[in-house]
């Protein structure tokens, strides 16, 4: 439903598994630092994890978990038993409240709020945890943060008063005015002055394109921070750039946007104060002392109609560019918005007698030649200050002096610029950006030939842009190039233009784009496909059980259906008397045969799992339990990653989990009473898996008490499991095995923990259903080992069929002995039991007729030999007898459903190749 | 051309719900389950536009990772952004000083996320 809280739910459950099995490990071991960086990082991640949904209850938990594990980890806390719990009790709660999510209708995120004071209780208890150790362990990390701290603060306060105040004055007059306004409207505006770290390229930060994102400016300056090295020692990859921005966003937002690089940008807020000064020429104009005397007491008589008349009168006898002009227009700004405002007047007036008026321009040299440099920087190579969209009209105007005088160096300059254009041109490759280069190579002509020319013939290159942006062919701009008069002097090489033209036929010479097109298009595809091989193609895809089921049960009908071919061959030639199409279709079998078996073989591989899938609870598991009934335990386990079908796996974890509760409750002893016998305190559970030939084999193996033989008999005896004659005949290996028996328990009191109503009877069908078997042996006051014997897959089943009473049957093949033609001469009768002495050993008779009441006899072959099957009945065989014995085939086991499930003795059905249903025996339940 | 974004971390609903935010956007994802298989990644040839990694991950980090992808021709340039939490301040500073174009604070959203992608990722 939700394919997002699936995935979180299957992987958050895994964690937790981790997470106990790391927490145990740490518990034996707790010096073990690469273990609890992964404890760590399984709850770190499980809690970023849980953040993607709304788990209010399940994220304050693992927040706990995670900062109680970082102290432990920083060693500011040590780890401890008691630690352990708090956490592995914090996992249980965030376990519950998975199963709860995972319950929930329609993959919705159900509301967990019902845990709110659980998650609370054991947020609380975890924090606990720490802070004991916060108050009896280290301070001195305490300290050290907070030194961190303190010194992280003075570096952040010392950051922005580090470089010297920001010069408003810098600013065109008319973006001052225009800012004044916006900060009098209440606009939030600040001042970015973002200086990008030298080597910033080489994070992956492109400084530029952090500026275009930004909107637009009211003012921008884009200079260097150091001056740019001539051109050969240039380093394209150190960044000098230095950025100067006034923007309508607040000191928030852009720190917001420059949040990755807040170290190289400083962000100022502007001031009214700094934005109202007079800028401009210095010079002395004789009204003015006049004027600012009485303008002065015309402030104080707050008369300011007068004062903004004065002002006008004498703005139109002063130039334009003087500062006292701008120190009126600024007057008349304030009195026109804030004419009330007579402080601002008054430290207005006060600037300009200060600064506007020099004895003989000693002022004017500072200021100019500022100014001088910043419409340098701003007519630099960059092209954005001249897109400043508010740049006003009295900057741009500054036109090009002398700009018949051509000196070498400006000669020799446009000669270059033209050359590298001239080259741009010639270029054939028309890549998809080729308008982009075209237009750029236009604009640089045009500016290289203003430069030298005041006017050039732009419209022409204007035209010949557009043609050759739209023949997507550089020729015309060539052209236009071509008919330019270029500089007379010095003595012109005629090689600028042969060059190029040579050049150019030379690539006219070349195929035209059209032909040169498909070119690209092979390289991309030799990229993709060099691309495609070396993708790493070892990776884990997770897919639903059941698509894998699925797909198992079509191999597993495939592998069915593919046995009716051998019967076609044969009625083709049998019925319809063709025994070329006999041989062609088998022929095909062998084929089809071989394909269906390597899709099995792939098949089973998918559904392999590591028995580690079942082990990994163990540890937690045994740990509870030990402690609960206060052992000491050791466990051990041993090939976890012996592997082995899905099915038989999950089979497996209950029958297992029953035995390991057994060894805990019945087996082991407590550690007083161990020391009592001579063995060591701790008790050890050992748990190992291992590949036997097509089988797992699976020991569980204690070094408790053991079962007592006698103590088993006497009760078996009580509780009417046997009689008074298996009493004394039963020898002590029969004896232990009646702990199979139904309805035996060997508790004398019934524990909390075995017993659950569920005995070892149920444990050995359960093991029995997936084709495995069961072994026990126990030797008293040494221990008890289990042995389980499990088939590796349990999807396709090699039966042998069987016939009687004119009826098929197949019995597994996993149980099947051996086959035989008895005499029935040598069949006894012992005891109302038939019995014969098969290789030495006397196996007990059946007839399969018998077992399943079918009222018939055995039929005997010609030589009164009558067909017997032996079978493996746990530590016994028994020979059943039947009429034949067939072929044996791979079926794929159904097991019985419906009504027909609670009858006994049969395994399951199958459909054979010809259509027909074989019923499959189960010899165990057939007794 | 889509840009393309190469997703490392260890835990599969995080790469999931990334990439789901992620080609919601338009972007073509690759994903990677640690640092190691990342830079087999990245050395097989993938040249992404952007990388978003983890930082506590088994075999590799994010730290080291960025650290060794940096080293990896052409991919000096490479935005990257760490993946953390807003309790991993130093480990955010490491990794900037390792060569992180900057980080993204979990969990992500689809929007922000966005945001934060254009951001760092020109003509995305």
């Amino acid at each position: 439903m939700n394919p997002l809280l699936d995935q979180f739910l299957s992987e958050a459950r895994e964690f937790l598994e981790s997470i106990s099995a790391k927490l145990l490990e740490l518990e034996r071991n707790p010096d073990q630092t690469g273990v609890m960086d992964e404890l760590f990082r399984f709850v770190h991640t499980l809690k970023g994890n849980s953040g993607l949904f709304d788990l209010p209850e399940m994220t304050r938990v693992l927040h706990a978990g995670e900062d109680l594990l970082d102290a432990v980890r920083d060693h500011r806390l040590a780890f401890s038993r008691a630690l352990a719990d708090q956490l592995l009790e914090a996992m249980d709660f965030v376990g519950l409240l998975l199963d709860e999510i995972g319950a929930a209708p329609d993959g919705k995120v159900p509301d967990t709020s019902a845990h709110a004071a659980d998650a609370a209780r054991i947020g609380e208890a975890l924090r606990a945890l720490m802070a004991t150790a916060d108050t009896a362990g280290t301070t001195d990390t305490a300290t050290a943060a907070t030194a961190g701290g303190q010194a992280a603060a003075e570096a952040a306060v010392a950051a922005p008063t580090d470089p010297p105040a920001w010069d408003a004055s810098a600013l065109p007059e008319a973006v001052r005015m225009t800012l004044y306004r916006a900060l009098l409207d209440g606009t939030a505006h600040s001042l970015l002055i973002y200086e990008p770290d030298h080597d910033c390229f080489f994070s992956g930060e492109d400084p530029f394109f952090q500026v275009t994102q930004l909107p637009p400016p009211l003012w921008r300056r884009l200079s260097t921070a150091e001056p740019w090295p001539n051109l050969a020692e240039l380093d394209a990859y150190h960044c000098v750039l230095r950025f100067e921005l006034i923007l309508a966003l607040s000191a928030e937002e852009l720190t917001e946007h420059f949040r990755y690089v807040l170290d190289q940008v400083q962000i100022e807020p502007l001031s009214i104060e700094a934005l109202l000064q007079p800028s401009g020429r210095v010079q002395d104009q004789p009204l003015a002392t006049d004027f600012i005397r009485t303008a002065l007491s015309q402030i104080n008589a707050h008369d300011s109609e007068a004062l903004a008349q004065a002002a006008r009168t004498l703005l139109e006898l002063s130039a334009a560019d003087l500062c006292i002009a701008s120190g009126l227009r600024w007057l008349l700004l304030v009195l026109e918005l804030e004419p009330d405002h007579q402080d601002r007047q008054r430290a207005l007036l006060n600037a300009i007698e200060q600064q506007c008026f020099g004895a003989d321009g000693a002022l004017m040299t500072a200021s100019a030649t500022e100014r001088a440099t910043e419409r340098t920087t701003e007519r630099g190579p960059d092209g954005i200050a001249e897109s400043s969209p508010d740049r006003p009209g009295s900057e741009t105007s500054t036109a090009s002096p002398s700009a018949t005088a051509i000196s070498p160096e400006v000669s020799q300059s446009f000669r270059q610029v033209i050359e590298a254009q001239r080259a741009i041109l010639t270029l054939r490759d028309a890549p998809e950006w080729l308008s982009g280069r075209l237009r750029s190579v236009a604009t640089s002509l045009s500016n290289a030939f203003a430069s030298l020319y005041a006017a050039s013939d732009s419209d022409a290159l204007e035209q010949a842009l557009a043609m050759a942006v739209e023949a997507k062919d550089p020729t015309p701009l060539q052209d236009w190039l071509a008919a330019q008069p270029l500089p007379i002097d010095a003595q012109e090489e005629p090689h600028p233009l042969t060059t190029p033209a040579t050049a150019s036929a030379a690539a006219n010479a070349t195929p035209d784009p059209t032909n040169t097109a498909p070119k690209p298009s092979a390289e991309d595809q030799v990229h993709f496909g060099r691309r495609a091989e070396d993708q790493p193609s070892a990776r884990t895809l997770k897919v639903d059980q059941v698509k894998i089921d699925r797909l198992m049960n079509l191999v597993g009908e495939m592998v069915v259906a593919k046995n009716a071919l051998p019967y076609l061959a044969g009625r083709a030639e049998s019925v319809h008397g063709v025994r070329e199409l006999a041989r062609e279709i088998k022929g095909q079998y062998s084929v089809i045969n071989r394909i269906a078996e390597e899709m099995q073989d792939a098949m089973m591989q998918v559904r392999l799992l590591p028995v580690s899938f079942v082990f990994q609870r163990f540890p937690r598991l045994v740990r509870d339990i030990a402690r609960k009934l206060g052992k000491e335990v050791d466990l051990v386990l041993e090939g976890e990653s012996t592997e082995a079908d899905k099915n038989i796996i999950e089979a497996l974890a209950d029958p297992l989990i029953h035995i390991l509760r057994n060894s805990l409750d019945h087996g082991l002893e407590g550690p007083e009473e161990r020391e009592r016998l001579g063995k060591p305190r701790v008790g050890r559970l050992r748990v190992s898996a291992h590949p036997l030939a097509d089988r797992v084999l699976i020991e569980i193996s204690d070094d408790g008490r053991g079962i007592d033989p006698d103590v088993i008999r006497r009760k078996a005896y009580e509780k009417g499991v046997i009689d008074e004659i298996a009493l004394e005949r039963l020898n002590d290996q029969e004896a232990v095995n009646l702990v199979f028996a139904a309805g035996f328990s060997t508790a004398a009191e019934v524990t909390n923990l075995s017993g659950r109503g569920v005995g070892m009877d149920v444990v050995r069908n359960a093991i029995a259903r997936v084709n495995g078997t069961i072994d026990l042996r126990s030797r008293v006051g040494q221990g008890t080992e289990l042995r389980l014997t499990l088939p590796l897959s349990m999807a396709v089943t090699n039966v042998m069929i069987i016939e009687s009473a004119d009826q098929r049957f197949g019995i597994p093949m996993d149980a099947v002995v051996e086959t035989l033609r008895v005499p029935r001469s040598r069949i006894q009768t012992i005891k109302h039991h038939q019995a014969a002495v098969l290789r030495g050993r006397l196996v007990p008779l059946m007839a399969l007729n018998e077992l399943l009441a079918l009222n018939v006899e055995p039929i005997a072959n010609a030589d009164d030999e009558l067909a017997v099957v032996v079978a493996r009945m746990e530590q016994e065989e028994l020979g059943i007898i039947v009429d034949d014995c067939r072929e044996t085939v791979d079926i794929i086991l159904k097991p019985m459903v419906g009504v027909v499930a609670s009858i006994p003795g049969y395994a399951g059905s199958a459909l054979l190749g010809d259509g027909s249903v074989l019923l499959v025996l189960n010899p165990m339940e057939l007794l | 051309m889509p840009k393309t974004i190469l997703v490392v971390d260890d835990s599969a609903t995080m790469i999931m719900s990334l990439k789901a935010s992620l080609e919601m956007a338009g972007f073509q994802v690759h994903t990677a389950s640690d640092g190691v298989k990342a830079l087999e990644t990245l050395k097989g040839g993938l040249k992404p536009d952007l990388i978003i990694t983890d930082i506590n991950m088994p075999n590799m980090g994010g730290l080291e990772l960025i650290k060794n992808a940096r080293s990896l021709p052409g991919m000096r340039f490479m935005p990257i952004l760490a993946l953390t939490t807003e309790s991993q301040q130093a480990k955010r500073d490491e990794a900037k000083k390792l060569g992180a174009t900057g980080w993204l604070v979990k969990p992500v959203g689809g929007q922000d996320l966005v945001k934060v992608i254009k951001q760092v990722l020109p003509g995305a």
